[in-house]
């Protein structure tokens, strides 16, 4: 016992040390360029963690490929947010402050963009952010640019598809309880009333939530003739898009990006078919997606996945800005800002003032387990 | 040097350390985990006092820390109320849900405790997520701001961590002092054996939900801490079971008990999955994979570990030197004459006359579903008596005792002592009024000293409150020097010298026996009830027994008596009742029972054992 | 509210009471047998889950042997995990062992992760996904079979339990260890028995439930605590008890989320857990147990 003891004893300080000893020792390097990515590769987002580094790392292997910037490779320090808020502002920290990386790619996920967002700011380090809360760009931080459409563009984009297209006048919502959901439900209730439509009833749900049978049976019973679903995780809007399916389709659907997403049409298989949705960008739209498509495929050997393809499109316009204002911050910024007609994976970037990229989505209808386009949308950027 | 110069060196380099290590640490990523493990840490001294001190397990520190950050963020971004009023609005407020969590949980041990709370953290963040008018919702609350003191706003990690750092320092400060009070031995009690506790004076309910409201309101201000720093930006995913269950495992990790311990295993446990970043995505598993070693080798905790090198031991021993109590101890040996025996100081036994009833029992009865344990007894006790209670196992004796003491609530009949009802009335009450009682399976505070052992016997009639416990002023130092003083008379009472600072149960069977008759006597009970006090004695143990019982008597204590041994019974006993299923079937003195034919029938046998 | 959207959530509420009661049923029979609540008994579920997904899809194994397979991987791990988490800490105070099954817990998951990958997996389902219409309420067969199945594992544990000496024994165990190794029981192989048992138990669930949950390494999250609640609604310790603890936790929550609120769900188990325990502590079926002075 007392020999355990020490063993433990011993290896206890060694523990202890190893802390305070900390890590972080830089690794100097032949010349090259340091950014960095804060993906959620531990915790609960891991999945979609997984799926953003695929499309990261494509670009950046094409980038290297192509020569990197002035002859300088980019070396992607990859940071994991552990998928929480403090761990979103620790990665940051740690990347900023002991990778010295010169600019980021951050998260998807606007509640741990708003936790990096102060220390974003202080540092002043550009970082490229997917998270679609409309507020994140106007709370008068200038080091953050989006590249994907924000809510208010999906959800305007639903209420006119709704009113123009479908002629329905009584919407339904249910949503993801979480930031998200909560968002892009009041989005579309606002626009929905604005644009002369109903909204009979709104139903939510907690984060992996496994029977939706009470919310779908409530918006049935009020009257529901086009549900809008805002749903965050792939696995719980498939099981939605079944269960609607089972209870007889009683009432139309259109979702957010994440009722067309790979990960969600993998499950929900035939259910989803002929489901409306909104999404980013659809297969075969540009020729840009089209070569994503075909290079993706390559690499990894499956289909892409929508919602993931802002990392890349984010670290090749991150990159595109540090070809055009060297290794400085402030022209990082400027040089992104003053992107305008940049053709990526997601559509046409054009930056506004505020850092906003894209103002367009698409409709699509999910066909043989694909997304098809149906429209594209532009609602103008606000 | 002597520990009275070291505490405050001690203090003064503490206080050194936190002005300079902002100077030296300068990375605002380091600062910044500082500061949230100094958060976490704060949090997990809270859980120490519910867990490690009264031994309520709860898994919903989380959610406290969650309530306390969202009570001080919401009134400084909605009201616009200066931060520091708020923080500690904050401290309040999580306290109070503190106690909704303390009442439901109150009958409740183990795993449906555990299962409760856990229950109630889940609540409270889907609360923190559905009460969209209240909290704000998913998209939580954003640029909390920062405290300030004068015209300097501490928002950078650096200042902020001097508001932490000195709020760590006070807490921690406050739970040490805490666990070597009044307050503290009660929790300590209460964790050691509830049902002693109760019987010993301790309001357990009092003091369960004190604890949980102490824990609440700990995890309430280190949430408080974390919303005005860092990010200045809360949301309620952050608040979850699964944080609760981190929290849970960094005061384990850092030793159940221990405030040190607790700030230890916080600060480990927060920068750990720093250091093990190149681990990359397995970091969980042996984070994971850590704590179940942890469970299985060092169950104490690094606490725990530490406690027993050499070194610790040394420094414990120096610090310990130190303290009131063991000062007091040592001048109390040096005075005393004699070994052993020498009698309570005089007490006169209070009360209108000194030969009454003390105790009366009318019609009483106990019934659990169908049986019938005590099915209508009348019974007094004298003042000034030894009274035995006898009859075969089964007869309702223990029962009897159980519901004296209040342990059961009768389902007939009336208790009164000295003309006061106390049917029914709770065990601590009871004691209160001047019962003490001895158990038939010991029920000592085992991982407690001796000294404590007995301390806590006169929690009643003692009264130093939460804010007297942890401030410690002159009033309540004298009230300690005093209790210590008895207790040290009781224990030259039993015989028991000498032994003061070791673990009740690392004691011989038969000097537990005393230690919780020591404890007994401490409460200054006008009768004390005994339950086979002599099971599992030698023949000497025995006799040093019998001549205890007699000193107390002498002393103007009645005692009343369930013994099986009948030479013991027949030697001590003025008076004898004996039960037979739950009836009294004969009552008088020795001799009349020894002849009574009923009671030879039903228990003594033919062979009455040797007077 | 009409009658047909009140028979459908009723039949919702008994599909997910019956997964309840089923992930219950395990978790109530290691308790019973060594008095330890295992915060892993939803990963019981969840690893399975993973298990047959790989055998399915990766290796194109047939779902009966599949199943099987399963079957017998889960009962090794059983014994595997009581040998690991629960047996070096037999003889301590509950709280250790609650913390090193909750380390387990977050250790499983965070190995299915590892070892599978972070994506969603969808498990193939033995039964049609076309969803049968009876009476005008609309059922997916896969929760007929979830509930035939509980009903099957409830009079085969009743059969096992009551009738056979082997389940003789492992409830002398559970009741008194002592007694039953002074009876010559071997009472260290009737825990690991019970164990692999349990986890048997939760590959059926996860099974089961893989189909319609899809296979994820949260899916047992949820699943378990609510598992826990069941148990105790019901009354801790009492088999029956654990089954229509279940069962009336599916139906009470769907009726809650229609009629009061979606969006705290969840909290009604916890809810209906506190009421009860501070009511009426035993649950409906379980005993008082008092502790003698």
């Amino acid at each position: 016992m007392a020999r355990r003891k020490r063993f433990l004893s011993v290896a206890l300080v060694a523990l202890v040390a190893l802390v305070a000893v900390g890590s972080g020792v830089a690794v100097a390097a032949d010349p090259e360029i340091l950014l960095g990515f804060t993906p959620p590769v531990t915790g609960a987002s891991a999945a979609e963690g997984a799926l953003q580094l695929k499309a990261i790392k494509l670009a950046l292997k094409e980038i290297n490929a192509a020569g990197g910037v002035n002859g300088k490779k980019i070396n992607l320090i990859v940071v994991d947010n552990q998928s929480t808020n403090p761990g979103a502002l620790t990665a940051l920290q740690k990347a900023v402050e002991q990778e010295k990386v010169l600019a980021l790619v951050g998260s998807v996920k606007s509640t741990q963009i708003l936790a990096m967002s102060d220390a974003v700011k202080n540092y002043g380090v550009p970082m490229m952010i997917g998270g679609t809360n409309a507020t994140l760009t106007k709370q008068g931080n200038p080091w953050l640019f989006r590249v994907r459409p924000d809510d208010s563009i999906a959800a305007a984009a639903m209420v006119k598809y709704i009113k123009e297209d479908s002629k329905l006048t009584k919407v339904g919502i249910l949503h993801d309880s979480d930031a998200f959901g909560t968002g892009g439900a009041d989005l579309v209730e606002q626009g929905s009333k604005a644009a002369g439509l109903t909204v009979v009833k709104r139903e939510k749900y907690t984060t992996k939530e496994k029977d939706f049978t009470a919310q779908i049976l409530s918006l049935k019973n009020a009257g529901t003739q086009i549900m809008v679903l805002y749903g965050t995780n792939p696995e719980d809007v498939a099981i939605i898009q079944r269960q609607y399916r089972q209870l007889g389709s009683p009432f139309k659907y259109i979702g957010s990006p994440s009722s067309q997403m790979k990960d969600a049409l993998n499950l929900s298989r035939e259910a989803a078919n002929g489901l409306l949705a909104v999404a980013d960008f659809v297969p075969g739209q540009s020729e840009a997606n089209k070569k994503y498509a075909v290079d993706y495929k390559k690499e990894y050997n499956e289909e892409y996945d929508s919602t993931s393809a802002w990392t890349y499109d984010g670290l090749n316009i991150l990159v595109a800005a540090i070809k055009k204002g060297g290794e400085d911050r402030a022209k990082i910024r400027e040089a992104i800002l003053a992107t305008q007609g940049y053709k990526g994976v997601l559509g046409t970037f054009s930056f506004t003032p505020n850092g906003d990229g894209l103002s367009e989505v698409s409709v699509v209808e999910i066909d043989k387990g694909m997304p098809k386009l149906l429209k594209v949308v532009n609602v103008g950027a606000k | 040097m002597n520990t009275r110069a070291a505490k405050p060196l001690i203090l003064s380099l503490l206080v050194v350390a936190v002005l300079v290590f902002p100077l030296e640490v300068t990375s605002n990523y380091w600062l910044n985990l500082v500061n949230l493990s100094i958060s976490f840490s704060i949090a997990c001294l809270g859980l120490n006092i519910v867990l490690g001190y009264a031994g309520q397990l709860s898994l919903a520190q989380a959610a406290f820390w969650g309530v306390g950050a969202y009570t001080s963020a919401l009134l400084t971004t909605r009201l616009g109320w200066p931060v520091w009023p708020c923080m500690l609005i904050a401290f309040i407020v999580a306290g109070l849900f503190g106690v909704c969590l303390g009442i439901p949980t109150l009958k409740l041990t183990g795993h449906y405790l555990a299962m409760t709370t856990i229950g109630f953290g889940i609540i409270l963040q889907l609360i923190l997520i559905n009460a969209i008018w209240l909290t704000g919702g998913s998209d939580g609350i954003t640029k909390i701001p920062s405290p300030w003191l004068g015209s300097l706003e501490l928002k950078d990690p650096s200042t902020f961590f001097y508001v932490a750092a000195f709020s760590l320092l006070l807490l921690t400060w406050a739970s040490i002092r805490l666990k070597d009070s009044r307050v503290g031995r009660a929790f300590l009690a209460v964790q050691g054996n509830e049902m002693a506790a109760e019987t010993m004076g301790i309001d357990t309910t009092l003091y369960k939900i004190m604890a949980f409201a102490l824990s609440a309101a700990y995890g309430g201000y280190g949430g408080a801490l974390f919303a005005h720093s860092g990010s200045h930006y809360i949301s309620p995913d952050t608040f979850s079971f699964d944080q609760s269950v981190v929290l849970l495992a960094m005061a384990v990790l850092g030793g159940n008990g221990s405030a040190i311990g607790a700030i230890v295993g916080a600060t480990l446990l927060t920068l750990l999955p720093e250091v093990l970043r190149f681990l990359k995505d397995s970091y969980m598993m042996v984070y994971a994979a850590g704590i179940v070693a942890v469970m299985i080798f060092m169950p104490g905790g690094i606490a725990g570990l530490v406690k027993g090198l050499p070194f610790a031991l040394r420094l414990r021993a120096w610090w310990n030197a130190g303290s009131a109590a063991t000062q007091q101890v040592a001048v109390s040996v040096a005075t005393r004459d004699g070994v052993g025996g020498r009698p309570i100081p005089a007490k006169v036994a209070s009360g209108a006359g000194s030969n009454g009833t003390l105790l009366s029992v009318k019609d009483l009865a106990k019934h659990f579903g169908g049986l019938k344990a005590v099915d209508g007894v009348d019974m007094e006790v004298r003042r000034g008596e030894i009274q035995a209670l006898i009859g075969p196992n089964g007869s309702g004796k223990t029962t009897i005792l159980n519901m004296l003491s209040g342990l059961y609530v009768p389902t007939a009949g009336e208790i009164s002592l000295e003309g006061t009802v106390i049917t029914g009335r709770k065990p601590h009450i009871i004691t209160a009024h001047g019962m003490a009682r001895t158990f038939q399976n010991i029920r000592l505070f085992g991982e407690l000293t001796v000294l404590n052992n007995v301390l806590i016997g006169q929690h009643c009639h003692s009264k130093a409150g939460l804010v007297p416990s942890v401030v410690q002023p002159p009033s309540q130092q004298g009230e300690e020097t005093g209790m210590r003083k008895k207790a040290l008379e009781m224990l030259e009472f039993v015989g028991l010298r000498g032994k003061e600072f070791a673990q009740a149960n690392s004691l011989p069977y038969g000097q537990q026996r005393l230690l919780e008759l020591a404890r007994a006597l401490a409460s200054d009970p006008k009768i004390l009830l005994l339950d086979e006090p002599a099971a599992g004695l030698n023949a000497n143990e025995t006799e040093v027994l019998i001549d205890l019982l007699f000193q107390i008597r002498d002393q103007g204590i009645t005692i009343l008596l369930v013994e099986h041994d009948m030479s013991l019974v027949m030697n001590v006993s003025d008076h004898i009742t004996v039960l037979n299923f739950g009836k009294k079937i004969a009552e008088g003195a020795a001799e009349a029972i020894e002849k009574n034919q009923e009671v030879i029938d039903a228990y003594l046998g033919t062979e009455v054992g040797n007077a | 509210m009409d009658l047909s959207t009140n028979f459908q959530m009723l039949t919702a509420g008994l599909a997910m009471g019956s997964i309840y009661a089923l992930v219950a049923l395990g978790f109530v029979l290691i308790f019973n047998a060594v008095g330890v609540v295992n915060f892993a008994q939803g990963e019981f579920v969840m690893v399975p889950a993973f298990v047959a997904v790989w055998l399915m899809d990766m290796l194109k194994i047939p779902f009966p042997l599949t199943y099987v397979i399963t079957v017998i991987f889960m009962g090794v791990f059983g014994i595997v995990f009581q040998r690991i988490a629960y047996y070096p800490l037999r003889n301590r105070t509950f709280l250790p062992v609650i913390i090193a099954t909750i380390g387990v817990s977050i250790f499983l998951k965070n190995a299915a992760q590892m070892v599978f990958g972070a994506e969603p997996f969808l498990m193939h389902r033995p039964t049609p996904p076309d969803v049968l219409n009876l009476a005008g309420v609309f059922i997916d067969p896969q929760y007929i079979v979830i509930i035939v199945c509980t009903l099957a594992l409830l009079a085969f544990q009743y059969f096992f339990f009551e009738k056979t000496s082997l389940g003789k024994k492992m409830q002398a165990t559970a009741q008194d260890k002592d007694m039953a190794r002074l009876l010559g029981i071997r009472v260290a192989t009737m825990i690991a028995i019970t164990f692999a048992y349990s986890s048997i138990l939760g590959a059926a669930a996860g099974i089961l439930v893989g189909p319609i949950f899809y296979v994820t390494k949260e899916m047992g999250g949820m699943l378990g605590l609510k598992a826990f609640c069941s148990t105790i609604i019901g009354g801790f310790g009492s088999v029956p008890g654990a089954i229509l603890g279940g069962i009336f936790l599916g139906v009470i929550e769907v009726f809650a989320a229609f009629y009061i609120s979606s969006g705290y769900r969840d909290a009604f188990a916890f809810i209906m857990l506190i009421l009860v325990l501070l009511f009426r502590p035993q649950g409906f079926f379980g005993e008082k147990i008092a502790e003698k002075a």
